[in-house]
């Protein structure tokens, strides 16, 4: 047995001072349990280092170790992290976070049971008033994602699986291989090793009470090198993983965004300078709260970035389609409406494309499609696909088992009306 | 001439005939158990009112026939769904020298409090102990508020109230026995910053109430709907609900002051303060959910020159929103959403009239409603001005006050 309950694992570039506020935070949990602190410096070039310095001198930690190490991306540094560690649980944190007091006893609450589960936290991002469209974009983006997985009846995605906040038994993250580290950026990593741990049999488990705060700048600039960097990202799940293919983002594009795409992936040169202009007019939208055309903008400028990703990692157009091309067929999968839904909607897989067919005990009723990626929590979009779908047959079903179960002779009720 | 609102459970038995003697016709707004369906409207003939004509019209009205087939197979699907804890709730009514309305209001709110919860009853710069008294009567609370306004009568209550969430509503409503768990069933996140409900007609009993419904009244149709910056233009928020009939976290309306002293009644602004919050909660990126599960009844005006004065009022305080939104925060779409609201509410209103077409508006009406609109900008600025004066009036006797 460890002498530590929980090692916390966190790759850190270049935020000395968000560093210091993390440790801070780590440093007032309320727990009993002794924890290891472990930081990977990847490629630091600030003062992370005298930080952490400081912090051994005071001497807060049961223990407090850290790595550096060059550049390699957020992979390789919590894998190194991990490498650390002694504790039988992870908590992955990263350096921009600032967890609650009582994050680490909620996280360790869970593990209690010993069960193969993953604990995921919720961590909010920071706001300043009065806000930018930009933050009023990227944060309803990001509390949609933590309602969305912590609705009741959820299946788990490998979506869900981001590395903010989130624990896994040290085991488990050793037998799926830890993280792929041919992800050298922040770009989809955590999604990837989230597949693999469901695949594995892992359970998500989401807790939105297992709190942390996000100290982010969101800006336009920082948002679209991103999706510039998670195209190459989704190109690499896409090619270790075809079955998700119909999830990702390089699946389709929308009439609208068509154009953007175009121009990122045959004429760069032309598409720098239209988002060059199209930037400036989204100074403007700020400027003047046009919340609407801001957003129409920044989806043509995102998609553009997008695409730029895509050109660099897959070239041409033609391989792009040849990588599409690798997506299985949609598969089927059944829940059954006499019997309690929610155990069997969380049940099921949403990462990919699939036929749902819906049956009432022996009997089909219909079939509704389940796309990957929908915004909407699963267990009432079945509810409400069923009833407007395929509302007549179910009703037909539901009158013609009540009335056997009346009768005990199905024909009995059409005889009388004969014979009546 | 009149018409009889009343509901009914299309999961009870109602009697063959209901004998409502005087009335023209009814509209009847029609339930499955808790939840709101929609509502029809049935002829009443020598004073009779049939339940199979109320039957009938449901059934030819395809609006009522999905939402009953979908309500029956959602209730069918959600089985042993168990529903998320409900968060802790206060009721917060503002009244204003008016105790024998709110004294049905405050009937149907004690009858609608299971005990979860708490009633405070903000009195705004009363004349007389009148609503004191009839308040002691009743398991409430009771707070004043000697300066008038009823926007800092709101932000008192959210101040004293416990409850995580604060429902507003108007002391001349009934509320329905499950309003506030239908309320309360909507924060289901920390992004929904707000939730408001129906609002219908309590009674149609004059001229003047009938107007006031034609004017659109309060119903915001019977179909749930969420909204966020995303789907709606913030300026547009009238569209969600109104004051008789909101609820909000509570601390949302402590963090950002949402109730501004300068807008509503008992301001030169008249109207417009419940208008402002709910486009505050949307400008800040939270949602905004509408839910005609709850349901309050609310009593219109009875006489024309009250309806004259209401009209006018609102007319003031929608514009004086529009240009608080302008001013204060820079909102270009504030002034999109006023151009257009009267260009093709204001404007076609008259054109209507003017006319002669059918259903049309009365003359006075309209133009006191426009009347009110063109003097809003300037209401907004004296609102402004007063205010900020009289902050700095308190500042200057602060001040002494730490001095001596």
């Amino acid at each position: 047995m460890s002498e530590f309950a929980c090692s916390v694992v966190i790759p850190s570039r270049n935020r000395a001072d968000r560093l210091d506020l993390l440790l801070g935070a780590l440093a007032s949990q309320v727990t009993d349990e002794a924890l290891e602190i472990i930081v990977v410096l990847d490629g630091c070039e600030d003062s992370s280092r005298d930080v952490l310095l400081a912090w051994e001198k005071m001497d807060a930690f049961a223990s407090l170790r850290w790595h550096e190490q060059s550049r390699k991306g957020p992979a390789s540094a919590r894998n190194t992290g991990a490498f650390m560690a002694r504790g039988p649980i992870l908590l992955f944190v990263d350096d921009d976070v600032i967890p609650d007091p009582d994050l680490v006893s909620v996280h360790l609450g869970h593990h209690a049971s010993g069960d193969r589960i993953a604990v995921l936290g919720d961590y909010d991002l920071i706001r300043s008033r009065p806000r930018s469209i930009c933050e009023l974009e990227i944060w309803s983006w990001w509390e949609d994602t933590f309602q969305l997985r912590s609705a009741s009846g959820q299946p788990a995605s490998y979506r869900d699986f981001c590395t903010g906040n989130v624990s896994l038994r040290r085991e488990d993250f050793a037998r799926v291989g830890g993280f792929d580290q041919d992800f050298a950026r922040p770009n989809r990593e955590d999604y990837e090793l989230g597949y693999r741990l469901l695949r594995s049999g892992v359970r998500f488990v989401v807790d939105r009470s297992a709190h942390a705060r996000h100290i982010r700048d969101v800006t336009v600039r920082s948002i679209l090198e991103g999706a510039r960097v998670e195209a190459r990202g989704d190109v690499m799940i896409a090619q270790k993983h075809p079955e998700l293919i119909t999830g990702l983002a390089l699946m389709g594009i929308g009439d609208r965004r068509r154009r953007a795409a175009a121009l990122a992936m045959f004429v760069p040169r032309i598409g720098a300078v239209v988002c060059f202009a199209m930037r400036g007019l989204l100074w403007l939208d700020e400027r003047l709260r046009l919340r609407r055309r801001w957003r129409s903008h920044f989806g043509f400028l995102w998609t553009y970035a997008y695409w730029r990703g895509l050109r660099d990692s897959v070239g041409s157009l033609k391989a792009l389609r040849e990588l599409r091309a690798t997506a299985p067929p949609s598969m089927t999968q059944r829940i059954d409406v006499s019997r309690p839904l929610t155990a069997q909607v969380r049940r099921l897989n949403i990462d990919v494309q699939s036929r749902l067919l819906v049956v009432y005990g022996e009997e089909l009723i219909g079939s509704i499609d389940l796309v990957p990626n929908n915004p909407e929590a699963t267990f009432p979009w079945i509810v409400r696909e069923i009833s407007s779908q395929l509302s007549a047959s179910f009703l037909l079903l539901v009158a013609r088992t009540a009335l056997e179960n009346e009768s005990g002779d199905a024909a009995l009720g059409v005889r009388s009306i004969e014979t009546g | 001439m009149s018409t009889r609102v009343l509901q009914v459970d299309l999961t009870a038995r109602i009697s063959d005939q209901i004998g409502l003697g005087g009335y023209e016709r009814a509209r009847v707004l029609l339930r499955y158990g808790p939840r709101v369906i929609g509502e029809v409207r049935v002829p009443i003939e020598d004073g009779l009112l049939l339940a199979a004509d109320i039957h009938s019209a449901a059934n030819s009205s395809h609006e009522v026939r999905d939402r009953v087939s979908h309500m029956i197979l959602e209730h069918q699907l959600s089985r042993g769904e168990s529903r998320s804890r409900s968060p802790s709730w206060t009721v917060v009514v503002c009244t204003r020298d008016r105790p024998e309305m709110l004294e049905s209001c405050l009937q149907s709110l004690v009858a609608a409090n299971d005990g979860s919860g708490e009633i405070i009853v903000v009195d705004n710069a009363p004349s007389n102990e009148a609503t004191a008294q009839l308040v002691a009567r009743y398991p409430v609370r009771y707070a004043r508020e000697e300066l008038p306004g009823l926007n800092r009568a709101r932000m008192l209550g959210a101040r004293l109230a416990a409850g995580d969430v604060v429902i507003y509503t108007d002391d001349d409503v009934v509320v329905d026995h499950n309003w506030i768990p239908a309320l309360l069933e909507q924060f289901d996140g920390p992004r929904v910053g707000a939730v408001t409900g129906l609002t219908m007609p309590l009674e149609l009993e004059t001229e003047a109430q009938e107007l006031f419904e034609r004017y659109g009244g309060f119903t915001k149709g019977f179909r749930r709907f969420v909204c966020d910056w995303r789907s709606m233009s913030p300026p547009n928020a009238g569209a969600i609900g109104a004051g008789a009939n909101m609820a909000f976290r509570r601390d949302l309306v402590l963090s950002m002051g949402l109730f501004e002293p300068e807008l509503d009644m008992g301001t030169v602004a008249r109207t417009g303060g419940d208008t402002y919050g709910l486009y505050r909660v949307l400008a800040e990126g939270y949602r905004i959910v509408y839910t005609p599960d709850a349901l309050v009844w609310h009593r219109h005006r009875r006489d024309r020159e009250a309806l004259r004065r209401v009209l006018s009022g609102y007319g003031t305080g929608l514009y004086t929103f529009f240009t608080r939104c302008l001013i204060e925060h820079r909102d270009l779409p504030a002034l999109r959403a006023g151009l257009a609201w009267f260009w093709k509410h204001h404007l076609r209103e008259l054109a209507r009239t003017l006319m002669r077409r059918p259903n049309h508006l009365p003359i006075d009406l309209v133009i006191a409603e426009i009347k009110g609109t063109l003097v809003a900008p300037f209401a907004y600025i004296r609102s402004r001005r007063a205010e900020r004066s009289r902050v700095s009036v308190n500042d200057v006797a602060t001040e002494r006050e730490a001095a001596a």
